[in-house]
């Protein structure tokens, strides 16, 4: 079985309104995956079903076999669109939290991140600035040897320097069979680290392809496309 | 994973309600400190200070309550929510864990009250004998009323802990089904709260009706004796006979037992459910 993540006839409802609906998608393994999409196109809520966040309203959602829950849980690492720590934790307080529940974690990868940026295990999350508290927050997403990262808006709402920071930890440490899927709209940003592009367009899939597929058949970007695809 | 679960949800609140306990604590030992001079002390300051003691005292357990509570919102249904249920744990895990947790800090939260209020009573009798003194009272208490003392404190015991545990759970309950709503989840869980309080006071209040009636309907007959020599019968209500109104009271004590056992288990699988199948982060 080559496929880490399937999804089949997938729907999530919130009362009346539809936010993914129909949604049929097969993610292999060792690639990275841009989910592209404007803002409201379902992108977060599809990181947030994968991630048993959300139960979804029908269809089958399958994250190496198995439905969201323990198995998978142990195998996905997840950094959302916001703060998601506690303020009150210091860093020392997160490393412990991470190594306690995910097997998974590279206590020696994180230390050896902090150290990079100064940050010591001593310091408290509170007293931190916005871009520091993300960074401490990706450094414990991809200390983990995940099968599978989702990474919703990891370089948004920060600034050119630091989103070069956040691109290059998340390429260096990454596993090479690991399958990381990035959700975002700041396309050019992400383009060239990208191996296949999902667009998601009002809950609906209106492409997957691969990059090379686009530049070479096309004859455009990744950023190109999107600006057509998703025209105003 | 339970044991992990725990010593982190100790850690994230031990400090706050520990410093809750040592204040209250405290309080009760400068109030013994000061009562040495208590010739010297004019009476209105020893009355202003018993009364700061006794709402410190009760506003240390409802901090305490409402903090623990808050803990279970944040943690599980807002911002915290991303990282605490994408754990590889159990919902009953992370529910057991906040569970214990509550509990341990609920005992913890008695014994320093109660220690507090020993060492402000010890102002007029040494502790030791107000220990023995409470020990009597606990021994003879069962012995005046007739009825068996291990029964009757186990009972009492298993009220306080179910009493317990049921309202913690519906404040949980109550907050889960809140948080199932996509808006408004505050307002809504307030809402699931006196809806649910209600409710369980109405039926509460069905069964003290009840069961006075099924009392009042067993009257008992009994014959007595006058002193001129005629025996007389008189109709009883089964309530103004000692031996039978304890047996009654018994019943009632335990059929409490039962309800709250009942809402505690329907409280806790309904959490269960809610955090496992209808998680609602958005």
């Amino acid at each position: 079985m080559n496929e880490l993540l399937t999804m089949q006839g997938l729907c999530k409802q919130y009362g009346n309104r539809c936010v993914l609906s129909d949604l049929n998608l097969s993610l292999g393994r060792g690639k990275i995956i841009g989910l592209l999409g404007p803002n409201g196109s379902g992108k977060t809520t599809l990181m947030k079903l994968i991630n048993n966040l959300l139960v979804p309203s029908s269809g089958e959602l399958l994250i190496d076999g198995h439905k969201p829950g323990i198995e998978t849980k142990r195998i996905v690492s997840y950094l959302p669109d916001h703060m998601y720590l506690g303020s009150w934790m210091r860093v020392s307080n997160l490393i412990e939290y991470f190594a306690d529940f995910y097997e998974d974690f590279d206590r020696s990868r994180a230390m050896d991140m902090l150290r990079k940026l100064s940050i010591s295990p001593a310091d408290q999350l509170q007293h931190m600035s916005k871009g520091t508290k993300e960074k401490v927050q990706l450094i414990m997403v991809m200390s983990r040897r995940a099968k599978l990262y989702c990474l919703d808006e990891p370089i948004a709402g920060v600034d050119p320097a630091a989103r070069d920071y956040i691109l290059s930890t998340i390429l260096n440490n990454y596993d090479e069979d690991a399958t990381l899927l990035i959700s975002t709209h700041l396309i050019a940003d992400i383009e060239n680290i990208l191996d296949e592009v999902v667009f998601l367009k009002e809950g609906r899939i209106v492409m997957q392809s691969s990059v090379e597929d686009i530049r070479q058949k096309q004859n455009t970007s990744v950023d190109n496309l999107f600006r057509e695809v998703f025209k105003c | 994973m339970l044991k992990k679960m725990l010593k982190h949800e100790w850690k994230a609140t031990w400090k706050l309600l520990a410093l809750l306990n040592i204040v209250t604590i405290a309080l009760a030992l400068f109030g013994r400190t000061a009562m040495i001079f208590e010739d010297k002390i004019p009476p209105m300051v020893v009355a202003l200070y018993m009364i700061f003691f006794i709402i410190v005292l009760i506003a240390s357990g409802c901090i305490s309550f409402v903090l623990l509570v808050v803990r279970y919102y944040r943690n599980l249904y807002t911002d915290e929510g991303y990282l605490t249920n994408t754990l590889p744990v159990s919902s009953a895990c992370r529910l057991n864990a906040k569970l214990l947790n509550f509990l341990a800090w609920t005992l913890l939260n008695v014994v320093s009250i109660l220690i507090s209020v020993l060492i402000l009573a010890s102002t007029s009798q040494p502790i030791t004998v107000l220990i023995s003194d409470i020990g009597s009272v606990l021994v003879s208490l069962p012995r005046e009323m007739g009825v068996n003392a291990v029964a009757m404190w186990l009972v009492v015991f298993g009220l306080m802990v179910l009493g317990t545990l049921s309202s913690i759970l519906m404040f949980y309950f109550s907050i889960s089904v809140g948080c199932c709503f996509n808006t408004h989840k505050v307002v809504a869980s307030v809402v699931t709260f006196f809806i649910t309080y209600t409710v369980l006071q109405v039926i509460s209040l069905m069964m003290v009706m009840g069961f006075g009636m099924a009392m009042f309907s067993s009257r008992t007959i009994v014959t007595q004796s006058t002193t001129s020599g005629v025996a007389v019968t008189v109709t009883s209500p089964a309530g103004s006979v000692p031996q039978n109104f304890l047996a009654s009271e018994g019943t009632f004590l335990v059929i409490t037992m039962l309800f709250l056992l009942v809402l505690c288990v329907a409280f806790y699988f309904s959490c269960k459910y809610l955090l496992e199948k209808k998680l609602n982060l958005n």
